[in-house]
């Protein structure tokens, strides 16, 4: 800015209206003494600026006028005389908007350097800073900003405080969440009188997610803002669940996770019963009811949502538990409800699953704590029932692109009606709208027949009367409930032909009526609005998310949000040509992800049909256990699985029931579906379980032996000396159900070796020695 | 893998056989082994991205002598128009044994419909017909829905023709919506025509069926129906059902009804309470009056078909039943309803609702059903004598009376 060498002007310049101003100004100056010097600060150097005066200018006009009124231009009086320059200077420039706003800058750069310090001392109190930020938030947000550049490190040191202070979530949240968005999530936070915390992974996953979608400054998507919500969201941090734990002096379960597999397996039943019978302290259990009472009767979920939890690459899917509650009737009920579910929440903490997986993941040694993200439940009320219209899960990488037109990169839906439980677990014979976003009203079934058959049957609903989630066939909630946007969710099959009811308030026979969503896809902007959202927060992120969500009353809340590991995610795999056909122990043609796993030296083969010949329940359960068993002998070999169609369901009629614990050491997970067994291997991309495979780097690959253009070698399976006797001696094979075969001891020396091919939906399992090019 | 087969070599081997038992000239035994008119079209059809894509199509229209061709039109990625002729051939014997005055023909396009947004369908089924158009219509060939086309195309399709052409012609396609202009009665029309066929033929080889029993093998829409229909016009008792999933299984009798909404609600029948789990293969075996495999192609092999003790076979399926196991049910006195006589109730209704089109008058369902009955009782009547007077087993027997009447139109033109 040039220096201004005249005067700018001479007194006979100011007028009487210019005086009045520059007094209404100092008046509304006074109202804030201390800081009298700082506000002058900020409108000298604005008025330097934007060019209309500089200081040296302001100065020989003091001088100048000191000299004309003949006083001696001492250093007190020269500044009197400036800072009523000053005065009058910004008073004749700016409107009486622009003054309050800058009056206000002065005020947010004091509260700031406050807050500074209190940031940057040690032993500050978590209430002092508490305090500081509420004080400066309490000043207009104005339209006039401390810079972005300056409040980094006090945004920083927030966020690590009281969201997370893992390095890869701050790195990205630094850029979205603003001082004053955490003075809001504050407001939302619950603190345990005794002990701090913070909010934990998922609650801190989802208030960046919507802080990316829908950023406090600058530029907002009107989409967004007109559709994009996230439900009302309490934070308890973890302080409330150490203070309990210490409170009933149960410290020595921190050091369960360092016990033996088979010691933390066996004494979780007793750390279940430990803790139910555990109380919360007295003044806890008040703030608990004074929260219940303010947020009244209205469904909850009680969300897990530890400090290691949807931590980037390491999503804990599933093995947490977040627990629904009903929430109505009076407060003592709802109380105990509420604390129930707070107990079994912390509960999941020391569960063997989710040691088993932090071990996995080299994370035991981290202080795990959970806190607990409390969310009104997205949905409305039917009679008894209480569910959204939709939920589920969405990726912004879709990897089940079955075929070549299907844009990976656009992401994918896996969408329910009702409560998106049944979008993230797998939930035997039944299935949720997987949407390719590039393409949302492409499916890989075509007729009504197979479309119904891979539809939604059944549906979660909160039944408020019996206080619980209960799965109901959609066919009886059709009937039932009078919803009115069904004309979204169904498709009707009339003389063998399914479509979508063509008008809004068409009469549906849900007799007739499948879930399909197709108008849902075809008429509202769900699809585009989550195509945008996922690509905005993979950019913010920096790698591949999982959102779950929920689309209610025309709006789509985001409830949860979180980073993927990017490195799982492989491409261009070639598979091998004109490979021997002796050599081929099998072919598949739907492969989910591309992998290559080589040189697997054993082969551990469930044989369905006798799988399918089990008749009691308890026969079926004792599979699950075998396989444990196998999959921890195994631990240092590379072995494949290979069983009925589906693995980890929860219908023992159609599969094997087992945990991610219990297979984790696998590097294929085969789902063989013969068809006279009626077996269908689900695209279940998406679920907790499927999470879990990504995850470990173990690839899920499905054979069905019948498909004509499809090899199968049960021969192979069945015919090949079983060694799980010389491995374990004395273990129930269940009479030759389960085999575990040495590969190398039946092919001349050669090993497994497997490539699958997403984008061909090709795969291929040869024998072949170790180095041997195929 | 599977062996490489030609479906188009195996039609012309059936009319190689049953020429030789009609004693056919060898003029007429060669114009009936290959298609009359084949068309094979290309089709530039636009797609959502702007781009424009070339899809493949035929229509094959195998013998007119009766009548304008009839038949289905699929959409499949791996349609060849070897099997599009032999289907054609099949089309022809189908419309032939049940005595309408119809051909046979069929259509193909070489696409994958799952990969097809909806307004890449409607695209591709009006450049279908713009490029047919000339061949097509009431009095030359009609088509119809089949794998993976649906009455929505067919709605296209008809209003792409009536552009084409600038006049109402409803009748041009069958399979049509309701509303305009599809028959009453076409929901239940081939599970209808097979529990008429079921109940001649039980009375014709004096089987009771009052009291008597029913399994039945797939349950999608003709199951469902043959289940229904089987309880309400047969007085079957339901014992047994199917489907991809398992099967369940009770002696003393499963109400079709309530397992027909047990299947609509759960996707599937396993778990249907009051019923214990049956495979398939033990399905095939029940000691019942009538089975009707209605899902399946080769499920009744030479490995399996000595174990069935059903008195009757009714094929709602095409093709359940493998030549070796035929022999097999012959030798134990089994009576096979051959599925192209079986399973004609659908074309029957198809052919019903081009008359009414035609008429512009449209009958209630009653009537629609009264037709189909006189339809298949009829057919099944002129099967059963041909086998009586050639000593054959129903399904030569309905190829006889098929391709003879094929073969006499054919003479009476003076085509041969």
């Amino acid at each position: 800015m040039d220096q201004i060498a005249k005067p700018y002007f001479s007194i006979t310049d100011v007028c009487a209206r210019d005086l009045i101003l520059a007094y209404r100004l100092y008046h509304e100056m006074l109202r804030y003494p201390n800081i009298l010097g700082e506000i002058r600060e900020i409108f000298l150097a604005t008025l330097c600026d934007k060019g209309i005066v500089c200081a040296e200018s302001i100065r020989q006009d003091g001088l100048d006028q000191l000299k004309a009124i003949g006083e001696p231009a001492d250093e007190e009086s020269l500044k009197g005389l400036m800072d009523a320059l000053i005065d009058i200077y910004f008073a004749k420039h700016f409107n009486w908007e622009e003054i309050g706003a800058y009056i206000n800058l002065a005020r947010k750069r004091d509260a700031f350097n406050l807050l500074n310090r209190i940031l940057s001392a040690e032993e500050a109190s978590w209430q002092e800073v508490r305090d500081a930020l509420r004080d400066f938030c309490a000043i207009p947000q104005g339209s006039i900003y401390i810079p972005p550049g300056e409040s980094m490190g006090a945004r920083v040191s927030l966020i690590s405080r009281f969201i997370s202070d893992q390095l890869p979530f701050v790195g990205v949240a630094k850029h979205y969440i603003s001082l004053r968005d955490m003075n809001e999530l504050m407001e939302k936070i619950l603190w345990d009188p005794r002990r701090r915390g913070r909010i934990g992974g998922k609650a801190a996953g989802m208030f960046l997610a919507y802080k990316i979608i829908l950023p406090r400054f600058g530029p907002r998507d009107p989409d967004f803002e007109e559709y994009v919500r996230i439900p009302e969201s309490h934070y308890f941090t973890s302080g409330f669940l150490t203070d309990f734990l210490d409170s009933n002096n149960l410290f020595a379960f921190h050091s369960q996770k360092y016990k033996s597999r088979e010691v933390i397996e066996e004494e979780f039943g007793k750390i279940e019963q430990i803790i139910e019978k555990a109380v919360f302290p007295p003044d806890v259990v008040s703030q608990f009811r004074e929260f219940l009472e303010k947020i009244g009767e209205h469904p909850l979920i009680i969300r897990s949502s530890s400090l290691l939890e949807d931590n980037f690459g390491h999503t804990f899917s599933g093995k947490y538990d977040s627990v629904f509650i009903a929430n109505q009737g009076e407060t003592e009920l709802r109380l105990s409800e509420f604390i129930q579910a707070l107990k079994q929440v912390l509960t999941s903490v020391f569960s063997p699953k989710a040691i088993l997986y932090r071990r996995d993941h080299n994370l035991l040694d981290f202080d795990e704590r959970m806190s607990v993200l409390v969310q009104k439940v997205v949905g409305r009320q039917f009679g008894k029932y209480f569910f959204p219209f939709a939920a589920g899960v969405a990726f912004s990488r879709n990897i089940y692109s079955w075929t070549p037109r299907i844009d990976k990169n656009a992401g994918m839906l896996r969408m329910v009606s009702g409560l998106g439980t049944r979008a993230v677990e797998r939930i035997g014979a039944d299935y949720p709208r997987m949407v390719a976003l590039s393409h949302p009203m492409l499916r890989p079934e075509v007729g009504a027949e197979d479309i119904k058959k891979y539809s939604q049957k059944y549906v979660d609903v909160l039944d408020l009367g019996k206080r619980s989630l209960v799965t109901i066939p959609a066919a009886d909630l059709l009937k039932e409930v009078d919803h009115p946007d069904l004309f979204y969710a169904v498709s009707v099959e009339k003389e063998g032909h399914l479509s979508a009811p063509l008008f809004r308030h068409q009469q549906i026979d849900t007799s007739s009526a499948c879930i399909t969503f197709d108008n849902l896809l075809s008429k509202t902007p769900i699809a585009g609005l989550m195509r945008k959202i996922l690509g905005k927060l993979e950019e913010a992120y920096g790698r591949p998310v999982e959102v779950e969500f929920a689309w209610e009353d025309g709006k789509l809340y985001v409830l949860q949000c979180r980073a993927l590991a990017a490195s799982k995610l492989v491409e261009g795999i070639a598979l091998p040509k004109d490979v021997p056909p002796d050599r081929v122990l099998f072919t598949c043609s739907l492969c989910l992800i591309s992998g290559v796993v080589r040189d697997i030296e054993y082969v551990v083969y469930i044989d369905p049909k006798a799988y399918k010949r089990l008749s009691t329940v308890e026969e079926r359960l004792s599979v699950g256990r075998i396989v444990r068993k196998i999959n921890r002998l195994l631990e240092d070999k590379i072995y494949a699985l290979f069983g009925p169609a589906r693995w980890g369901t929860n219908d023992l009629q159609l599969g094997v029931k087992v945990g991610y614990e219990d297979i984790n050491r696998a590097r294929i997970l085969a789902e063989v579906a013969f068809e006279a067994l009626g077996s269908t291997p689900e695209p279940s991309f998406g679920t907790h379980f499927f999470n879990d495979l990504i995850e470990a780097d173990i690839i899920p690959a499905a054979i069905y032996p019948d498909d004509p253009e499809s090899i199968f070698r049960e021969d192979f399976m069945l015919g090949c000396p079983s060694v799980l006797s010389s491995l374990a001696p004395g273990l129930d094979d269940l009479g030759g159900l389960a085999r575990v075969i040495h590969v190398p001891s039946c092919q001349h020396g050669r090993m497994l070796q497997v490539c699958l091919s997403g984008e061909e939906q090709k795969g291929i399992g040869f024998f072949a020695a170790k180095g041997e090019p195929a | 893998m599977s062996e490489q087969f030609n479906p188009f070599a195996i039609a012309q081997l059936q009319i190689d056989q049953a020429a030789l038992k009609l004693g056919l000239d060898p003029a007429t035994h060669e114009l009936l082994r290959w298609p009359m008119r084949e068309i094979k079209v290309v089709l530039p059809v636009r797609m959502d991205d702007g781009s424009t894509r070339i899809f493949h199509a035929f229509r094959i229209q195998y013998n007119t002598a009766r009548g304008p061709a009839k038949g289905g039109i699929r959409w499949h990625p791996q349609e060849t128009i070897d099997t599009v002729r032999a289907l054609a051939a099949w089309m022809t014997w189908k419309t032939s044994v049940v005595d309408i005055p119809l051909g046979g023909g069929k259509g193909g396009v070489i696409c994958n419909p799952k990969e097809l947004s909806e307004g890449e369908k409607e695209r591709l089924a009006r450049a279908y017909i713009r490029a047919l158009a000339q061949s097509l219509g009431v009095t030359r060939d009609v088509p119809a829905p089949d794998v993976y086309t649906t009455p929505q195309i067919m709605a296209w399709m008809m209003d792409e023709y009536e552009t084409i052409l600038g006049e109402n012609h409803p009748g041009v396609i069958t399979g049509k919506p309701l509303v305009l202009g599809g028959s009453k009665g076409r929901n239940d029309a081939t599970a209808r025509g097979g529990i008429y066929v079921t109940r001649e033929a039980a009375a014709t080889y004096g089987i009771s069926l009052s009291g008597g029993t029913m399994a039945v093998q797939g349950f999608g829409n003709a199951g469902q129906y043959a289940a229904l229909l089987g309880e309400q016009i047969l007085g079957l008792k339901l014992v047994a059902a199917s489907d991809s999933r398992g099967g369940v299984y009770n002696p003393n009798g499963i109400s079709a009804a309530a397992l027909v909404e047990y299947k609509q609600k759960s996707g599937a029948l396993k778990g249907f309470p009051d019923a214990t789990p049956i495979s398939n293969e033990e399905l095939l075996g029940l000691d019942v009056t009538v089975l009707f495999p209605a899902a399946l192609e080769n499920l009744i092999r030479e490995d399996n078909a000595a174990n069935l003790k059903c008195k009757i076979c009714c094929e709602l399926a095409n093709g359940p039943t493998t030549p070796e196991a035929d022999r097999i049910l012959e030798g134990k006195g089994i009576v096979v309803l051959p599925d192209f006589l079986a399973n004609a109730g659908g074309v029957t209704v198809s052919y019903f609702e081009q008359v009414q089109n035609a008429y512009n008058l449209y009958w209630e369902l009653q009537e629609v059903h009264w037709r189909l009955d006189k339809k298949m009782t009829g057919a099944f009547r002129e099967v059963y004598e041909m086998s009586q007077s050639r000593g054959t087993h129903l399904r030569e027997a309905a190829y006889l009376v098929a391709i003879a009447r094929v073969a006499e139109a054919c003479k009476l033109r003076g085509w041969v």
